[in-house]
């Protein structure tokens, strides 16, 4: 199999997957959206209280990953994170935490609380990308 | 009478006339630019989408491709083009940050920064060294300390700048960046100047020994608070002249007690060097007229912790009549309870009550 039909066909076999973005940030919501999408079904939201909503609609498809950036305007990433991990509907849900680099006690508060991983910005995008097929596949 | 009263009434209406004319134009001219300006950002933010599904699209192409659309851009677009960019080029590393500033570099963004730095304001110039930052393009060290030394938050832009692109002599010309004009720094400026000396701050020790006489306070209580945070030296003799310092300014009234009290804070890490704990007036300091000093003296002694430092501490505690600085001193001797007899005053054993109180609940949370 030539490397671009082997990705075609890893990129045909995700696009089940639902994975929501969750950032305050424009640009990261684009680049992740950018690369991510090319695998994955892709949503996005820029606050926490909008991720909640999101995850809790009965209107929107239960996403099968979220991303969750760690410092966003009202309720911040672990408060949402405390909340997801709580309720029976999203508790199973994998969760990859972003966080800034020097927030090395916030990463661990984070995993302590039931992420199943995180990231730190500067985000490497190949990085971010593996790290989601582990968790997913 | 008439005739004098009716030349001034007159000349007044003109003036009236005329500072209304310039009122009414200064209000139509700030309107006409703030449409202007507005105008602009709605155009650019209709624009943004466009340009932005455009450099995704082609972030997976031939560099060689690009150049065709790149021509294709007017001035607005491109000014799009490196808002967006720039602002995803902060967020990433890795592959895709490489091809971004390749993108940059094929868009001239790193040759128009190159320019606003030889020609801009300082708003171009500070926009120009995040640009050669972030695209990281090296600029000669004697360029930047050339074309930003005018300014102080330019020739902090430019001392980041030097330390980002590991120059080995970064440090140095950073340094003479920062602290030549004897000015206080900027925020950033302190910023870098810890970063620049961090690990190692013999080069700052040194060239504040020879410099500190010419600099303004500020900027002398400014690299206090640098030395304060840096690793510690084993070159413990560098810090004669910081010493000196706040012995020669003891007996000044309030214009120099945050000049001592930072100079006390600089020695906090030094508790190991006997040189600097016989040169070290600690009693001076203890009962110095001033409160702030007061408390970083304190503090000195809670980091030192040696038997005849802390027996200073006491007797200054026993003499202490600041309530607040009372709860300092109690702080201070609490981790040293078992080596000394503690004073016995009841303003003292209301303040040892409370910091016992609030170490208990500071560890039970």
């Amino acid at each position: 199999m030539s490397r671009s039909s082997k990705e075609d066909s890893i990129a045909d076999a995700n696009a089940s997957y639902h994975i929501l973005i969750a950032d305050d940030e424009q640009s990261i919501r684009e680049l992740l959206s950018f690369k991510l999408g090319k695998e994955y079904d892709i949503a996005t939201v820029s606050s926490g209280d909008a991720c909640l909503e999101y995850v809790f609609s009965t209107d929107t498809p239960m996403p099968a990953l979220i991303t969750l950036d760690l410092m966003m305007p009202g309720i911040n990433g672990h408060q949402v994170l405390k909340e997801l991990k709580q309720d029976d509907q999203s508790k199973d849900i994998p969760i990859i935490m972003v966080t800034a680099v020097d927030q090395e006690q916030d990463a661990v508060k984070a995993l302590d609380l039931g992420a199943d991983d995180f990231v730190r910005k500067p985000v490497a995008l190949n990085e971010l990308s593996a790290r989601i097929r582990n968790i997913l596949e | 009478m008439q005739p004098i009263l009716a030349i001034p009434i007159r000349l007044l209406i003109w003036i009236g006339l005329v500072l209304l004319a310039l009122l009414i134009s200064t209000i139509l001219l700030i309107i006409g630019q703030t449409t202007l300006t507005s105008l602009l950002a709605y155009k650019k933010e209709k624009m943004r989408e466009s340009v932005r599904l455009e450099l995704l699209r082609r972030l997976d192409e031939d560099p060689s491709n690009w150049q065709s659309w790149l021509t294709q851009l007017n001035r607005t677009e491109r000014s799009v083009l490196e808002d967006v960019l720039i602002s995803q080029i902060t967020n990433i590393r890795g592959e895709e940050k490489n091809q971004l500033q390749t993108l940059a570099q094929a868009a001239g963004i790193d040759q128009r920064a190159q320019r606003l730095l030889k020609t801009g304001t300082r708003r171009e110039k500070l926009r120009a060294l995040t640009l050669l930052e972030l695209l990281e393009i090296q600029v000669p060290p004697e360029v930047l300390v050339r074309q930003c030394g005018r300014h102080k938050t330019t020739r902090a832009g430019a001392a980041k700048l030097l330390n980002t692109q590991g120059y080995p002599e970064a440090k140095q010309n950073g340094m003479e960046l920062l602290l030549r004009h004897g000015e206080p720094l900027s925020q950033e400026g302190m910023d870098v100047l810890f970063e620049l000396n961090k690990n190692d701050p013999d080069d700052l020790l040194h060239r504040a020994q020879t410099a500190h006489s010419q600099w303004d306070r500020n900027l002398l209580i400014q690299v206090f608070s640098v030395i304060a945070e840096c690793s510690p030296t084993n070159n413990d003799q560098l810090f004669d002249w910081v010493i000196q310092v706040i012995h020669d300014n003891h007996l000044d009234q309030q214009e120099t007690e945050r000049l001592r009290a930072m100079g006390l804070r600089t020695l906090q890490k030094y508790g190991w060097s006997d040189h600097i704990r016989s040169s070290l007036n600690l009693r001076q300091a203890l009962q110095d007229f001033s409160p702030r000093v007061r408390r970083a003296a304190y503090e000195l002694v809670d980091e030192w912790g040696d038997k005849e430092a802390i027996d200073m501490l006491v007797s200054a505690v026993e003499e202490e009549e600041n309530d607040r600085l009372l709860l300092a001193g109690a702080r201070a001797l609490h981790g040293h309870q078992n080596d000394v007899t503690l004073p016995s005053s009841s303003e003292f054993n209301r303040a040892w009550d409370w910091v016992t109180a609030t170490s208990v609940r500071r560890y039970l949370s």
